[in-house]
């Protein structure tokens, strides 16, 4: 066994909180873990019903590394984006400017497209079919 | 050609593709037996330095008895890789004898899948979320990082244009930064406050215990801070805005030689993980000067 030689003073002390972190979309994968099994790994070992890590023995483990583990066992959370109102980042099309009424010519092909930012993310629907011609369809939207 | 008996007899159980080889994850006494390198099937996790010992422990076990994920005997298995190419949590550092010149950090590497090429270690939470997100490819190498920092909103955003969704976030225990000293120390008994740190650690001249604000202290002796590298999660906990002092020495992060083995350890100071420090003193740790099996394996 070896000796540290040092000891925490009291006083200063600030928390810190280890994570384990994946893709959400592995904790929604179909295959099991294990062959045979119902569980994918996210499921097995962190995330599902009863995941090794909030078992007796996981617990157990986590406090013989010298971490405090949570009495309620693991707590999953993600971190989201402020909401930050839409915005309209494309620019202008040559006949077709932000808020401004732009033409096409009847009998040539024409597009436009428009992209924004925003959180949530912002949505687009066409206008109705009497303020915008026909002759373009959803797909130019 | 044949092997040893015991050799063959591992490979009729585990399968011909399967072959033995230096561990994934820290080594430890008493467990037996050496790592197999990662197969597909093989979940694998990469992380900072300071949570590496709690995800270690939860796939191999500890040296108690308490048996790990991997115990179990599953077909796929978990395989962690520590922060730090030491068992003893050190760092490594470039022969200064086959250089010529002072030893700097080495950039150790790992070879996370079975007939991979090794690629660079990752060292920290910050480089792990790096690590995660540049893990593009249809086959997942990385498929979780162990972290003491969160994920920025930015890495989320990341996450989403990759398609994953996000980043799934589970928080598995609490440690805390403390400040660490020499077991015989000139720190003052009643310890140091945070506005007291920031007076040493902002310093950019020598500073005296008795010129600390409130520390009751009529030492003359000079204090020595230390800090870890900046892409540390103890760092990262212990700094938050100001500029470090030009007196501060960057040191190893959770590593107590760096108090002990200063030019002045009974005034030496560093910010510490109180869990590395619990794993410490409940003698997970063994002197590296001493041979195979160790002392106490």
């Amino acid at each position: 066994m070896l000796t540290p030689g040092v000891s925490l003073l009291s006083g200063y002390s600030s928390p810190v909180t280890d994570y384990v972190i994946f893709r959400q979309s592995d904790a929604a994968l179909s295959t099991p873990f294990e062959p045979g099994g119902t569980q994918n790994w996210v499921q097995t070992l962190f995330s599902g019903t009863r995941p090794f890590v909030d078992t007796s023995g996981g617990q157990a483990l986590l406090a013989a590394s010298g971490n405090y583990a949570s009495s309620s066992g693991t707590t999953s959370f993600t971190v989201n984006a402020a909401p930050a109102a839409p915005s309209i980042t494309s620019g202008n099309a040559p006949t077709f400017t932000v808020g401004t009424a732009g033409t096409f010519t009847v009998g040539t092909a024409g597009t436009f497209t428009v992209t924004a930012t925003g959180s949530p993310a912002p949505t687009f629907s066409k206008p109705r079919s009497t303020e915008i011609p026909t002759v373009i369809g959803p797909s130019e939207v | 050609m044949e092997g040893r008996p015991g050799e063959k007899e591992l490979r009729s159980q585990i399968g011909p593709r399967r072959r033995l080889s230096d561990g994934p994850s820290v080594d430890r006494c008493g467990s037996g037996f050496r790592r197999l390198r990662p197969q597909p099937g093989d979940v694998v996790a990469v992380g900072g330095d300071t949570p590496q010992y709690a995800l270690g422990l939860l796939s191999d076990g500890d040296t108690s008895g308490d048996a790990g994920f991997n115990s179990a005997g599953g077909v796929n298995r978990l395989a962690t890789f520590n922060a730090t190419p030491d068992g003893n949590g050190r760092s490594a550092y470039t022969n200064s004898a086959t250089t010529g010149g002072p030893s700097v950090a080495l950039n150790p590497t790992d070879v996370l899948r079975a007939g991979t090429p090794p690629v660079q270690r990752v060292s920290s939470s910050g480089n792990a979320i790096s690590a995660l997100l540049a893990d593009t490819g249809s086959q997942e190498t990385i498929n979780f990082i162990f972290s003491a920092s969160l994920p920025t909103v930015a890495n989320d955003t990341t996450a989403a244009n990759l398609g994953w969704g996000f980043l799934h976030i589970v928080e598995i225990g609490t440690d805390s930064v403390q400040i660490a000293a020499a077991t015989t120390t000139n720190a003052p008994s009643g310890g140091l406050t945070a506005a007291e740190l920031l007076q040493i650690y902002t310093s950019n001249s020598a500073i005296q215990s008795n010129q600390v604000t409130g520390a009751g202290d009529s030492s003359t002796a000079v204090v020595i801070p230390e800090i870890p590298p900046s892409g540390s999660s103890i760092y990262k906990t212990f700094i938050a805005a100001p500029t470090l002092g030009s007196i501060v020495k960057t040191v190893e992060q959770n590593d107590p030689t760096t108090v002990t083995g200063s030019s002045s350890p009974a005034n030496t100071i560093a910010p510490f993980s109180s869990a590395r420090l619990n794993l410490w003193n409940d003698g997970y740790f063994h002197n590296p000067a001493t041979a195979f099996p160790g002392v106490g394996c």
